[in-house]
């Protein structure tokens, strides 16, 4: 199990390396829209606006659906739900410490007292 | 400012040296370290540079997890700094964290700044260095 949810946060990762992806979710976090449309709203080609929603596609962040002609794209938020519980995990584990820190010095202050 | 680490701040109503005394030993680290819903079952360390420390924690249901690390600076009451290595999480890493623990004297009481750094990155994702950076950067301005 720890494999697989590393390497899916590896995708995660990778795919949001890149600025004209992390504007394509911009986008889509905002509403469903064709891959046509994208590829007019970033200025690029169909060929190679298809190639950034498939880095998307493979990091889980998109949920796609034809109809028709058309291909349309929605941003899906859970994979990335996984690399936010990642780090706070690190930031609530510090943050409760530090919590029970300052009760802890209370005790130890009436102690030495 | 390195972007791929966590900070914290926290003030305490303490001397620095009280803060700092914390750190110092197995039964005072046992009795505040770890997330709120863990127990430490098991702590051993060697507080000097050079000198290494094992935190065994346990989960509500029984599970068990180790913070292992090295400390590398002690210049009491101000500065700490040690690594951290995790055993036992979903998501570990390969190489060891680096928390910098500095301390600074208040009008009243003591000012915490806590960092951890994280040199490598999870499992499988060595190289990624850049998207993990940006990642952390990115985050608070996506709002999920």
């Amino acid at each position: 199990m720890a494999k697989a949810y590393t390497s899916r946060l590896d995708r995660v990762f990778a795919a949001l390396s890149d600025p004209t992806r992390r504007g394509i979710i911009a986008q889509l976090r905002e509403e469903e829209m064709s891959v046509l449309e994208l590829a007019e709203s970033f200025d690029m080609s169909f060929q190679a606006i298809s190639k950034h929603l498939k880095v998307l596609d493979k990091a889980e962040l998109l949920h796609r659906r034809k109809e028709g002609r058309y291909q349309w794209c929605k941003f899906n938020s859970e994979p990335m739900a996984d690399a936010v519980k990642w780090m706070s995990f690190h930031y609530d584990f510090w943050k409760e410490s530090f919590n029970s820190l300052e009760q802890f010095l209370d005790q130890l202050k009436e102690k030495e007292e | 400012m390195t972007t791929n680490s966590v900070y914290l701040t926290k003030q305490f109503q303490h001397s620095s040296s009280l803060v700092f005394k914390a750190f110092t030993t197995p039964e005072y680290v046992m009795q505040w370290f770890g997330p709120i819903n863990t127990k430490m079952v098991n702590a051993v360390m060697t507080f000097e540079v050079g000198g290494t420390y094992a935190f065994e924690l346990e989960r509500p249901d029984g599970s068990t997890f180790s913070i292992k690390g090295e400390y590398t600076v002690i210049e009491p009451p101000y500065r700490l700094e040690f690594t951290v290595s995790y055993e036992g999480l979903p998501a570990a890493i390969a190489k060891p964290s680096v928390v910098t623990i500095v301390l600074e004297a208040l009008e009243e009481g003591t000012e915490l700044r806590f960092q951890q750094a994280f040199t490598t990155l999870p499992a499988n994702m060595e190289g990624r260095t850049k998207s993990w950076e940006l990642m952390f950067e990115r985050l608070g301005q996506l709002e999920l």
